[in-house]
């Protein structure tokens, strides 16, 4: 009677469709894993000195009442809640977050610069709504200034693509121009305006770093889950998944989380015309490098920013902020999470990345010299796939693909699966599956993943976030310099 | 007697209608305690603009037959018409715990009593009405056994006579059946009980097969009643028209233990209670009962809803939710304002306060099993 549903990938969208396909009560269903572990790319690792490693900054921040409840029921109480204080560091020193509000840090020539060009971006609105790039749009939002000194580099570390080959719709309809009044207050009366207050927390897993959210699902589906399955076939004619070790699994409905150019990639008889849209799938590579340190560390920060060249990463994450549990102690140790991307745009060399990080860290001061004797253990994650890029071409290759993969009964979804980055935080992931099972057992519209086949009529759903909300990639959703304005603190 | 069930709406409330004897000898009545013997009229049509058009509700035994033999459906009989008048089909609870003072329910004279009593009540709806009715005859057989003959929690207040009293409800409900089919054939049957989920203790594995005892106990009433158990009752197919499914968020525990949660790994969920219970009877399915208290109403309904619409997509036969109660009641034993209805107490002239966020819930679901049918032509 029910129909056999296979899920690809134990990562947040694989785990919270079968939750709710569980919750729900259906039955005939399995989730596949290539990985020892769940968690997927919301993994984390620990190593023999007791140091745990996220891939790269994860923030647990969500709009969806299913996802706190989720979150509160696989966590308890287990769990720190964490001010998102955040930093941006050039020129030698300490920005607060977000940049346009605190231009006042850096040095006179740089300011009028950035003053000038806000002026200039606010004579012409209508460049704003020009804009089709992701680079004429930062022009148009920020002005010149900031876009040279911070906007354009920032985002090339981050997305390892050149941001004019970036589109801007992913960043939702409600872009708007910065409130140049405030900028200018804050630079004449000294003050800042931060993103961060009582009001902008996000919960952390006590135990187990990030991947300690997905490890509880286990108490619920493990029985369901098959870790070491690599597959490597989908047979979409047969309805059959053949994985590495041999075995073969049939379907009826294939729910894949797997990047959606190698689930191509992994069916034959793609027709050309859709296979070759795949050419249009671009991604970012990253370097995920922890340095545990034998040094306690007093600051409050979460992650600083890097748009400089003087060191390799665009981000580095004091996780021991995180969660006392992060280091073997943390009396006496501290971590830096830092990321570093690649890409056919953007090469890195993986064999002295450490110690390229390492002296990227010296270079801007999150280490000192005498730090080098102290560092305790260092770890590298090679993440294949880190952002789904949103380029231009991006959309009407989805819109070609996913229909062709609807109409085989294969649903293809997550933050790789979907490739839209803009729902591809960890609650639009898990609510990615969880909308996608009560689609196929209650029929209800899936309202978080955008099918770029019906675009027109699909609202566009990353309006969600509030007015003052836009995107600073990377990091997911920030909010953008609304906060109550405090006195400046000393940069650190 | 095969066919499926037609109810007038989706959605339907349910009127708390017990009549039990407290242990201090006291007569409930929640007819009257919620003012709905008197406001009756006010009910409906709020109901009706909710477009719940189908009410659970029951017949009070003890005002009927005040002397053997004799019926005054009095108490009855307003309420009857002012519910064709509003359009809301009523679903009738025969004998909802209460029974005259003068009966021993483990009597043969309590079955033979409560078969005139069904015969009467058959031929007076007969006479009333044109649409076949919709009756169950003993509410809750296999809770009521536990309660009122193994554990003491409701009249008689017995202790371990369960099973005797399962016995001998299933003999009343299936006389009960007789007569009325015997005064119309089109008579639909309803036979309500909760569906549980009991696990032994974590700490005491080995409760295991008594809590799995206790766990299959749930089913003895329909079994009886579709003569699988004891069919010298003279129980058959033909006495299960519609199973009613009663749920509610206690309604899974761990044995001597705590409640299963629903954060609890091991809550079973609600879907699959009905596709256990589906698969054994075959038969169409409501939920004759669901509601809770408070705060937690939207969510509940939410819960359920889902896991209805769910079992519904799995081609399970739900014809029907009925929100239990459908106006706040007084604690039996205490008398406590319970805030578990869409609607609140009556005011002297019969207003009722509306639950505005469980009423948003119930209209949001509405919508979605409104949209949902439409697609599955179900």
């Amino acid at each position: 009677m029910e129909q056999k549903i296979v899920i690809l990938g134990a990562g947040p969208t694989g785990l919270g469709a079968g939750y709710r396909l569980n919750e729900l009560g259906y039955r005939n269903w399995a989730i596949y894993d290539r990985n020892p572990y769940v968690g997927g790319l919301a993994t984390s690792f620990e190593d023999s000195m007791g140091f745990t490693y996220d891939i790269g900054g994860h923030v647990m921040f969500s709009h969806y009442q299913y996802f706190d409840d989720l979150v509160d029921k696989l966590l308890g109480d287990q769990y720190t809640e964490i001010m998102r204080e955040a930093w941006v560091w050039m020129m030698d020193r300490f920005v607060p977050y977000p940049f346009q509000n605190n231009i006042r840090h850096l040095p006179p020539d740089v300011v009028l610069e950035c003053v000038l060009g806000l002026i200039e971006s606010q004579k012409h609105p209508e460049r704003l709504k020009e804009a089709r790039t992701f680079d004429e749009l930062i022009d148009a939002q920020f002005g010149t200034g900031i876009a040279r000194v911070f906007m354009k580099p920032y985002n090339f570390k981050v997305w390892a693509h050149p941001v004019d080959h970036m589109s801007i719709d992913w960043l939702g309809e409600r872009v708007s121009l910065p409130d140049l009044e405030q900028i200018l207050r804050n630079v004449i009366s000294g003050q800042d305006s931060v993103s961060w207050g009582p009001n902008n927390k996000f919960k952390y897993p006590l135990y187990g770093g990030t991947g300690g959210l997905y490890t509880p699902f286990k108490r619920y589906i493990g029985d369901r889950i098959h870790l070491n399955k690599h597959a490597i076939t989908v047979d979409a004619a047969n309805k059959q998944v053949t994985f590495s070790d041999g075995e073969v699994v049939d379907y009826d409905l294939l729910f894949s989380t797997m990047p959606l150019d190698l689930l191509i990639n992994r069916m034959p008889d793609v027709p050309d015309a859709v296979r070759e849209q795949t050419h249009h799938l671009h991604h970012s590579s990253g370097l995920i490098v922890g340095v545990g340190v034998n040094r306690p560390l007093d600051s409050s920060k979460c992650w600083i920013y890097f748009p400089e060249t003087s060191a390799p990463f665009y981000r580095t994450t004091y996780l021991n902020n995180y969660s006392p549990y992060i280091t073997p102690d943390p009396e006496s140790y501290h971590l830096l999470l830092t990321e570093t991307s690649y890409s056919p745009h953007k090469h890195e060399d993986k064999a002295t990345i450490v110690d390229r990080v390492v002296q990227g860290l010296v270079n801007v001061h999150l280490l000192e010299h005498d730090d080098l004797d102290r560092i305790a253990s260092t770890y590298l994650i090679d993440v294949d796939y880190s952002y789904p890029v949103p380029t231009t071409d991006r959309n009407r290759a989805l819109g070609t693909i996913q229909p062709y993969l609807s109409g085989l009964d294969i649903y293809s979804r997550g933050r790789f699966g979907a490739w839209e980055y803009e729902i591809g935080n960890m609650d639009h992931s898990v609510m990615q599956g969880v909308e996608w099972a009560n689609r196929m057992l209650l029929g209800e519209v899936e309202v978080t993943w955008k099918d770029f086949a019906h675009a027109a009529e699909t609202p566009v759903n990353i309006t969600r976030q509030e007015d003052d909300f836009y995107a600073m990639p990377g990091h997911g959703w920030v909010r953008a310099g609304v906060e109550p304005v405090t006195e400046s603190a000393a940069a650190d | 007697m095969r066919d499926a069930p037609q109810f007038n709406s989706f959605f339907m409330g349910g009127f708390e209608c017990s009549t039990h004897l407290l242990p201090s000898g006291r007569r409930l009545d929640m007819l009257a305690a919620t003012g709905h013997d008197r406001h009756f009229r006010r009910d409906f049509g709020r109901m009706r603009a909710m477009n719940i058009t189908t009410a659970r509700t029951g017949i009070r035994w003890h005002l009927i037959e005040k002397s053997p033999g004799d019926y005054d459906w009095s108490s009855v009989l307003p309420m009857l018409h002012a519910a064709r008048d509003a359009g809301i089909q009523l679903l009738w609870d025969v004998c909802h715990y209460g029974y005259p003072d003068d009966l021993d329910i483990f009597s043969p004279e309590f079955v033979t009593r409560f078969r005139r009593l069904s015969k009467a009540f058959a031929r007076m709806l007969n006479n009333e009405m044109n649409d076949p009715p919709v009756i169950s005859p003993v509410n809750e057989i296999s809770f009521f056994s536990w309660a009122a003959g193994e554990s003491a929690h409701l009249n008689p207040y017995a202790i371990g006579r369960g099973f005797e009293l399962k016995v001998q409800l299933v003999r009343a409900a299936l006389e009960c059946a007789d007569a009325f089919r015997e005064v119309n054939p089109r008579t639909r049957l309803l036979h309500t009980d909760p569906a549980i989920h009991i696990l032994p203790d974590a700490a005491r594995p080995e409760d295991a097969d008594t809590a799995a005892g206790y766990d299959r106990a749930q089913y003895q009433g329909w079994d009886m009643l579709s003569g699988r158990m004891l069919p010298e009752l003279g129980g058959g197919e033909q006495y299960l028209d519609v199973i009613g499914v009663n749920f509610y968020p206690n309604n899974q525990w761990y044995y001597e233990g705590e409640t299963i949660e629903r954060d609890d790994p091991n809550y079973k969920p609600f879907a699959q209670l009905l596709r256990e219970v589906y698969e054994r009877y075959q038969r169409p399915l409501i939920i004759s009962e669901t509601g809770t208290e408070d705060d937690a109403r939207p969510d509940w309904l939410r819960y359920v809803c889902d896991q209805v619409r769910a079992a519904m997509a799995g081609g399970i036969p739900v014809h029907g939710i009925c929100l239990y109660p459908i106006v706040n009641f007084p604690g039996w034993a205490d008398e406590r304002h319970c805030h578990n209805g869409l609607w609140d107490y009556a005011d002297e002239t019969g207003e009722r306060e509306v639950c505005e966020p469980f009423a948003a819930e119930v209209l949001r679901q509405y919508e979605l099993f409104a949209a949902g049918l439409q697609t599955n032509g179900a």
